[in-house]
């Protein structure tokens, strides 16, 4: 019992970790841009400082002795940091990156493992090098707050951090106030709470201080001391309480006075602080954490609903069949009509708890473009856009790794080194371009860059030598550049440490083929390259088609399909042994399912023939069947472990009445049919 | 062999409940107490095959069925007769006499489908008819001949004897892996 009990307990802490290390990851990409703008936003090097101090706190009551370690280093580096004894710079910026991963690593470590023993000692010696190598240098810059024309009972009850606020302000060169409210003892906390959020949007608040100088039947004064851009004047204007009076505090206008630091004054925030970090934790946001499980099997529920609706229509449309129009057939049709909306909202529930924004997957992306920039000497600048748009948890999860790896491609083989650029007359920062958005009902991520580019000779010589295409063919160049997506295909002349792991972009393109998804590249030699990712936005529940070929019943998901189109039978053509039609002034290649699957041929008298137009991007097919049969909202189910590498079939379904149809992947269909024609 | 018994067999119904209990009730004390009570016990259901009697662990069944619709697979393996849709689960449904090398048979109304657990999913294992549930003493389970009737030895357990009856123990796991 017990050892379950620690079981969850470990499940626990990892997923909070796992969180916590997730937004400390996100600030410091934040952090970075503030100091590249040098607007450090103090905030957010809080919530760093505050999440090293949770996980702290976590990993020590776990016994995890190495987390905790790191953490608490790490803290106190972070707390150096926002009392403004150490400078942020990108060295310490790196530092903290490089302390990020380590405890990532360690948080991994649990996961499989189940313990932390790890050598952390690179990483505690980078702290300690960052806290006492830079503290000398930093101390030669500092204020003193003697400079400041403050009243001593101030200055003494000022806590270090907020010492450190004020001369961060009159670094700035911001005008200091000092505002002294009264309030009456009855409305006090209303009233301050009012008058803090108006001077804050003026400023900063530095510190709150009840004051003792009234007497305290008048009621309770309050000095606030606000650092501001704005002047004397528009202070005074958002103070509506007439007892306030308002009071510019003077300083000395150098700030290159370099004396050594006073007595660093006793920290008493400490106590206060720490209790006010647990109330943080616990009132942060009002969410629940739900293991993904649990929401599969909330769909699964859902889903065999929705076949048990799908079957009471059925026996709705026999009974009217059979019996005709009753008034009982008319009720049960209204109930039905009824459960199917509500069943319909259910469904809708269920799938947004697992829609999560793709922003937190870009955010990972920061990160590794910040170190692979490190390390190939490569300047980038990483724009994004889109990052409120929804997907599934696990389209999310599963989109990750294909990411990464063109995101890598782009930088290892796409972007040129500075000197490359300059010569080329680009600028010396290269740009990757990570954008996502809604087209239906689909999730489109753009990768873009503008490096190099892909050389379509050399992809096509290549793809003769590894005998993907014959030396005299006639390609376009959309199609040469779809070999990258081949197996065994990398024109990379060097195995790189950056993306030459053995791993190429087939992988990439299966990994989204797997998911419902498609990816096509477009490029140009001396510009760059254009990946676009086309994603189902879930797995769940999708609307298909049911079509007939063959006396059998298949589904086509809808988001695959096009159109469907009944032409004339000899409107197909056949060229170089492949039937197509024109469709529009474009050929569409056509696809028998019977000759793909080895089905019985049945010969139709009908001068027509059937086609569904499926297809992604611009990838399509025609795909010719017996029977347009229906529209149905399907669950796609795995046809077992045993069975899973079937190509064309995606998995199966059921449709109401208890026989298990077949879903085609048209993914796979597709890149079949190409690939049979090339060879 | 005991042919000519296991001919006589053949004659009883399949429905399993009532065989357990015709046949058991009668000859009772047959099998408990020729051990001691501290053997284990193999419980097995059987079934037929072709000719023969076959048996799988009882335990790890979870239902039997009639033979429903199929919905055969393109592209699987011919010993793949298909998917099963029950109540909402997909299940592969494995020939067991394909797989094995079984010539085939003409399905009657008695042929079922016996459900399998394996691992966290359920595969479908088509079988002639069901003839009894039987506990072997595990002592008694002889070592697989070298060959049996042409089934290869990796897909025999062992070879128990039940009322006189030869009953052949399947290597599940083997039937219902895929090359």
């Amino acid at each position: 019992m017990t050892e379950k009990g620690q079981d969850k307990a470990i499940a626990e802490f990892l997923a909070e970790s796992e969180d916590i290390l997730e937004s400390i990851g996100n600030n410091l990409v934040k952090l970075e841009e503030g100091l590249k703008k040098s607007n450090i936003n103090p905030d957010v090097v809080n919530t760093i400082f505050r999440g090293a101090h949770s996980l702290k706190g976590l990993s020590g009551m776990l016994g995890f002795s190495t987390v905790s370690e790191l953490s608490h280093n790490l803290e106190n580096l972070l707390d150096s940091l926002r009392l403004g004894k150490l400078d942020l710079t990108s060295s310490v910026l790196d530092g903290l990156f490089s302390s990020l991963e380590t405890l990532n690593n360690l948080i991994t470590r649990i996961g499989s493992e189940g313990n932390d023993q790890m050598d952390i000692s690179k990483a505690l010696s980078t702290i300690n090098k960052i806290l006492h190598g830079d503290s000398e240098e930093a101390a030669g810059k500092k204020l003193e707050m003697s400079d400041i024309n403050l009243s001593s009972s101030i200055l003494e009850v000022l806590t270090e951090y907020e010492e450190h606020r004020l001369l961060e302000n009159v670094r700035k060169g911001s005008r200091l106030f000092e505002i002294r409210a009264n309030f009456d003892l009855t409305t006090f906390d209303q009233d301050l709470q009012r008058l803090t959020k108006d001077l804050s949007e003026k400023g900063e608040i530095i510190t709150t201080l009840p004051s003792t100088g009234s007497s305290p039947d008048a009621g309770i004064q309050f000095n606030i001391i606000l650092g501001t851009m704005s002047g004397e004047k528009e202070i005074k204007e958002i103070i509506s309480i007439e007892t306030t009076t308002v009071n510019e505090i003077q300083y000395a206008a150098e700030t290159d006075i370099s004396e050594i630091n006073p007595e660093p004054l006793p920290r008493m925030e400490n106590a206060a602080g720490e209790d006010s970090f647990i109330n943080d934790i616990k009132g942060l946001t009002k969410t629940v954490r739900v293991d993904i499980n649990k929401l599969d099997n909330l769909m699964n529920l859902v889903g065999e609903l929705i076949l048990n609706k799908n079957m009471l229509q059925k026996i709705v449309k026999d009974m009217r069949q059979h019996h005709g129009f009753s008034t009982i057939a008319g009720d049960l049709h209204k109930t039905t009509d009824l459960l199917e909306r509500k069943l319909a909202e259910l469904q809708d529930g269920v799938l947004e708890v697992r829609m999560i924004p793709i922003g937190q997957i870009f955010n990972r992306m920061a990160r590794i473009i910040r170190k692979l920039s490190k390390a190939s000497g490569k300047k980038i600048n990483f724009k994004t856009s889109g990052e409120d748009t929804e997907l599934d948890k696990l389209v999310i999860e599963d989109i990750a790794d294909p990411l990464m790896h063109i995101i890598r491609n782009a930088i290892d083989h796409g972007i040129e080194s500075p000197e490359e650029r300059k010569r080329l007359k680009k600028p010396a920062e290269g740009v990757i371009r990570l954008e996502a958005y809604q087209k239906g009902n689909h999730v489109v991520v753009e990768v873009e860059d503008d490096g190099a580019g892909i050389d379509p000779e050399k992809i096509f010589k290549k793809a003769v030598a590894i005998g993907l295409a014959q030396k005299d063919e006639i390609l376009d160049k959309e199609q040469i550049l779809d070999f990258i997506f081949f197996p065994g295909f990398s024109t990379a002349e060097k195995v790189s440490e950056i993306s030459g792991r053995g791993v190429g972009m087939d992988v990439v393109k299966k990994n989204i083929t797997a998911l419902g998804g498609m990816v096509g590249i477009a490029s140009e030699t001396g510009k760059g390259s254009l990946f676009t990712i086309t994603l189902p936005i879930t797995l769940a529940i999708i609307p298909a088609l049911i079509i007939r070929c063959s006396e059998q019943t298949f589904a086509i998901p809808l988001n695959a399909v096009s159109e469907n189109l009944i032409v004339p039978k000899d409107s197909i053509q056949t060229v170089e042994k492949r039937e197509v039609i024109k469709l529009r002034d474009r050929t569409l290649s056509l696809l028998r399912l019977q000759k793909v699957f080895g089905l019985n041929a049945v010969n139709g008298h009908s001068k027509k023939a059937l086609i569904v137009v499926a297809g992604l991007a611009e990838k399509k097919i025609g795909i010719i069947v017996d029977e347009f049969v229906d529209k149905h909202e399907i669950v796609i189910k795995p046809i077992g472990k045993t069975l899973k590498k079937i190509p064309g079939i995606a998995g199966a379904t059921e449709l109401g009445d208890k026989r298990a149809v077949l879903v085609l992947d048209v993914g796979s269909l597709i890149e079949e049919s190409t690939r049979g024609g090339k060879s | 062999m005991t042919d000519k018994k296991r001919k006589a067999q053949e004659v009883t119904p399949t429905v399993v409940m009532e065989s357990v209990e015709n046949t058991e009730q009668k000859d009772l004390p047959e099998g408990a107490d020729l051990e001691t009570a501290n053997d284990k016990m193999a419980e097995v259901m059987g079934f037929k095959l072709g000719e023969e009697e076959y048996a799988i662990d009882i335990m790890r069944i979870k239902e039997i069925t009639p033979i429903l619709d199929l919905t055969p697979i393109p592209r699987a393996p011919s010993y793949i007769l298909g998917i099963l849709s029950l109540r909402g689960n997909i299940l592969p449904i494995f020939d067991a006499k394909k797989k094995m090398g079984l010539p085939d048979t003409v399905l009657t109304e008695k042929a079922r489908i016996i459900v399998l657990k394996n691992e966290d999913e359920q595969v479908g294992l088509l079988v002639d008819s069901i003839t009894s549930a039987a506990q072997i003493p595990e002592k008694s389970i002889e070592p697989p001949p070298s060959i049996i009737r042409g089934v290869e030895a990796e897909y025999v357990k062992g070879i128990g004897r039940y009322k006189g009856r030869m009953m052949i123990i399947m290597n599940i796991d083997e039937i219902i892996r895929m090359e």
